[in-house]
């Protein structure tokens, strides 16, 4: 069973094949104010930036009153396909 | 009449006389002392802690411990800890005896590598000058075929000794995407191989792909595969520590350079694809690594 990431549209299978779970988190995408040339104006070096409402399943600690594991970011969900 | 002579006695360490001097150390044989260095007290409690920060689970483990109880009584005591991701420990007390051996036992039969789990046994109790944790029993990675143990096992760090060996299926990328994979929270990575494969829309112009290692911010790698992939074009390239392949070694197939090196939690491995069309379709990338518990 696979799941879609509802912020960036990727899709992947929460437990891989030897048991591990996988921690699915979305990619950078392209800066749009990425400038390099000074002869242009304002440099801005930075290539990529990170996705608004980016998800992150990345395991940050555990709920003091559920003791479930909490990631870093749930972004927009996700859709079960 | 003849006698027979009588046979002499077979040689046997039982009833063989001592013909040397007497030896200088006595083994007592009643009154004896309990031989374990541990004896707990009504106060001390045991902690068993099970860390896992990517084996999904759930699975069980148990832990055995041979105790000695002060009316000379030897009896096994069985803690079972259903464990999932994450840590998961149980806190208990035997009362007051001598503990003479703990073993953690592992019924799963997955859970073949070193770098997956990572058990723990304390002896703890609870005084408001000191902390808690008051002596280290267990401290080792289990899989199937190793069971730590106390007193004869060790005491390691999670780091040390060979990692667990993990192929992993990454993300697909939503059309136009980047490829970005992240290392897990809590866990360190020796990236060994990387596979992507980039299927190009009809659009015409050259993609040129970069790897890119960041530390969640600040990129600390970045390198070019060796492959221009064209207009309607299925590429493979695969960043590796292989070396460097100037040409393509076969039809669309690259090579990417890697250095060795250590990948800590909320690192990246991922792509930068120059003249890349929003029709551009990245498959999952496959990728092999070793990898440790970094807690």
């Amino acid at each position: 069973m696979a799941t879609k990431c509802n912020t960036c549209g990727g899709t992947y299978t929460s437990v891989q094949p030897d048991g591990s779970h996988y921690f699915h988190a979305c990619a950078p995408i392209d800066n749009p104010a990425y400038q390099p040339d000074p002869k242009k104006g304002a440099v801005n070096l930075q290539q990529t930036i990170e996705r608004p409402n980016k998800r992150d399943e990345n395991i940050t600690g555990t709920d003091t009153v559920t003791s479930q594991p909490v990631m870093v970011s749930a972004g927009a969900g996700v859709t079960t396909i | 009449m003849a006698t027979t002579p009588t046979t002499p006695a077979t040689s046997d360490p039982r009833n063989t006389p001592i013909a040397s001097g007497k030896r200088q150390i006595l083994i007592t044989a009643a009154q004896v002392q309990p031989p374990s260095p541990l004896y707990l007290q009504p106060e001390d409690s045991l902690f068993f802690g099970v860390y896992s920060p990517t084996f999904a689970g759930p699975f069980t483990l148990t832990l055995t411990i041979r105790w000695l109880r002060p009316d000379g009584e030897i009896v096994s005591v069985k803690r079972t800890l259903n464990c999932a991701l994450g840590l998961t420990s149980l806190t208990f007390t035997l009362g007051e005896g001598f503990m003479l051996s703990a073993t953690v036992a592992n019924p799963n039969p997955i859970m073949k590598s070193p770098g997956t789990v990572w058990v723990e046994l304390y002896v703890i109790r609870n005084t408001p000058e000191t902390p808690p944790f008051l002596w280290a029993l267990i401290n080792d990675y289990i899989t199937n075929l190793h069971s730590p143990s106390w007193p004869f096992g060790r005491i390691t760090s999670p780091q040390e000794g060979p990692g667990r060996v993990r192929s992993i299926t990454g993300t697909t990328p939503a059309l136009g995407a980047e490829i970005s994979e992240v290392v897990p929270f809590d866990v360190r990575w020796s990236l060994q191989a990387f596979r992507i494969s980039l299927l190009t829309s009809a659009v015409a112009g050259n993609r040129n792909i970069k790897f890119i290692i960041d530390d969640g911010v600040n990129v600390l790698f970045q390198c070019d595969g060796n492959l221009t992939v064209t207009a309607s074009q299925s590429a493979q390239t695969t960043l590796s520590n292989t070396g460097f392949i100037n040409a393509a070694v076969a039809i669309n197939t690259g090579l990417a350079p890697l250095a060795p090196m250590f990948l800590g939690a909320g690192f990246r491995i991922r792509t930068l694809t120059q003249g890349k069309d929003a029709g551009d379709q990245y498959s999952a990338p496959q990728y092999l690594v070793q990898e440790w518990i970094d807690s």
